[in-house]
């Protein structure tokens, strides 16, 4: 089927190269005579004997002036910056782009009409992670920020404490060992810092970016405290008892 | 078969070419320095080559006109992507290459009947009956055909350039190229060619 088909299509070409319809039965005895690698070797040996027609143009100086227009245009914002439209140009990306947007669109829709319309509240959060409301620290004063971001996943509480400063910034975090357990703390980040560890007691001073985490596992049902005090330049900045529950 | 003359002249070309991506290699290098004229020498040096190229592949000079000037302003910005361990003529060839054919895709621009008994001018009304014959046969083959020829046969690339340039390998250029003429052997049975 396929062969005949083929067939009819190299007609068909035959019939365009020509401009004259030729039968099957139209080849000269000269064809007939000749093997196929003869004929291969025949149309090998034109190919290389073909008119090497080539003609002398000069677009130099439209090329280079459209170059030199590219080169000198200003800087393009970087959301109409052409690797944007590279990016975006294959049809599939395209609509990958468009239906991830989609997704998110109506889930965020979704999400806000379920739960009635309210902007998100951390009492809301439930499941594995969230919050502890109401124990965060912020403190921001010539060069020198200072955060506090606590959360709790399952039974444990995450103390995060985020410090850029100039000077150097000691905290000192003490609790009752009968009320909570140290799971662990260390800097998550390289740096300017040191820390200590005693009993129901933790010191730690950093400056610059600096990232310490502490991670205790409450073992009271009672209410419980834990006191982080803040000191800069021996200076005390910040004292606040943090409640985890 | 070729003639030893022939392959003489084939190998007196590459290592021409040879010698020539040295310097285009320094040009290259003094572009991406900044200098930005030193472009001008690679624009000089190959762009009719390129339009010669893009003609034999689309059969249109105006347009072919227009697609040289996009090729080598794309080159210009993509030529930080140029590695130095290809040819510069491979690597503007192969942005030739694709320019064409987006063409022609664009355009559905499909060498048919109607274009091939039109085709008449100067340079084809010298070539004999044969050759005619032959060049209808290339323009009819399917485009990933037709490009080898053009490559190999009218700009006598090696088939090492060739597949550089294709960005294929060298023993897909040689079944490519026997399919190639087994095709036109077919065609050209039908016509008076043999």
């Amino acid at each position: 089927m396929n062969t005949e088909k083929n067939s009819d299509e190299m007609q068909k070409r035959a019939e365009n190269i020509s401009g004259l319809r030729i039968s099957d039965n139209a080849a000269s005895p000269s064809v007939n005579s000749m093997t196929d690698d003869q004929k291969l070797a025949e149309i090998e040996n034109d190919l290389n004997k073909l008119s090497q027609t080539s003609e002398r143009i000069d677009l130099a100086d439209k090329i280079m002036t459209k170059i030199e227009a590219r080169t000198n245009k200003q800087t393009v914002s970087w959301w109409d910056h052409p690797v944007w439209e590279q990016i975006f140009a294959p049809a599939q990306l395209r609509f990958a782009f468009v239906l991830f947007a989609g997704v998110i669109i109506g889930a965020s829709l979704v999400w806000f009409f379920n739960t009635g319309g309210t902007l998100p509240q951390q009492s809301m959060l439930s499941g594995t992670m969230s919050s502890v409301a109401g124990n965060e620290i912020s403190y921001a004063y010539q060069h020198a920020s200072y955060k506090l971001i606590p959360y709790r996943i399952d039974n444990l509480y995450y103390l995060n404490f985020l410090i850029n400063s100039t000077d150097e910034m000691e905290t000192e975090v003490t609790f009752l060992e009968s009320e909570y357990s140290l799971v662990s703390s260390g800097f998550l980040s390289k740096g300017n810092n040191n820390s200590a560890y005693y009993s129901g007691k933790v010191v730690f001073a950093a400056s610059e970016m600096s990232n310490f985490q502490l991670v205790f596992e409450k073992t009271t049902e009672n209410q419980a405290s834990v006191m982080v005090v803040v000191n800069r330049n021996k200076n005390q900045i910040i004292k606040k008892e943090l409640f985890l529950k | 078969m070729k003639t030893e003359n022939e392959t003489e002249i084939n190998q007196k070309l590459a290592k021409q070419r040879e010698t020539e991506a040295t310097e285009d290699l320094r040009l290259v290098s003094m572009v991406l320095d900044g200098q930005v004229n030193a472009f001008r020498h690679l624009v000089e040096k190959y762009q009719s080559p390129v339009y010669n190229l893009i003609v034999k592949i689309i059969h249109d000079k105006d347009e072919a006109k227009e697609i040289t000037q996009e090729v080598f302003v794309k080159a210009y910005e993509s030529l930080a992507s140029f590695r130095s361990d290809h040819k510069f003529f491979s690597w503007i060839y192969r942005i030739a290459v694709n320019a064409a054919l987006n063409q022609l895709k664009k355009q559905k621009k499909m060498v048919g009947l109607d274009t091939l008994k039109g085709v008449s001018d100067a340079a084809e009304e010298l070539m004999n009956e044969r050759e005619q014959l032959l060049q209808k046969a290339i323009k009819m083959l399917n485009e990933k055909y037709s490009v080898l020829i053009v490559l190999k046969y009218y700009e006598q690339m090696s088939y090492k350039e060739v597949a550089e340039t294709m960005a294929i390998t060298e023993k897909k250029v040689r079944s490519r190229l026997f399919e190639a003429r087994q095709q036109l052997k077919e065609m050209l049975e039908k016509t008076s060619y043999f």
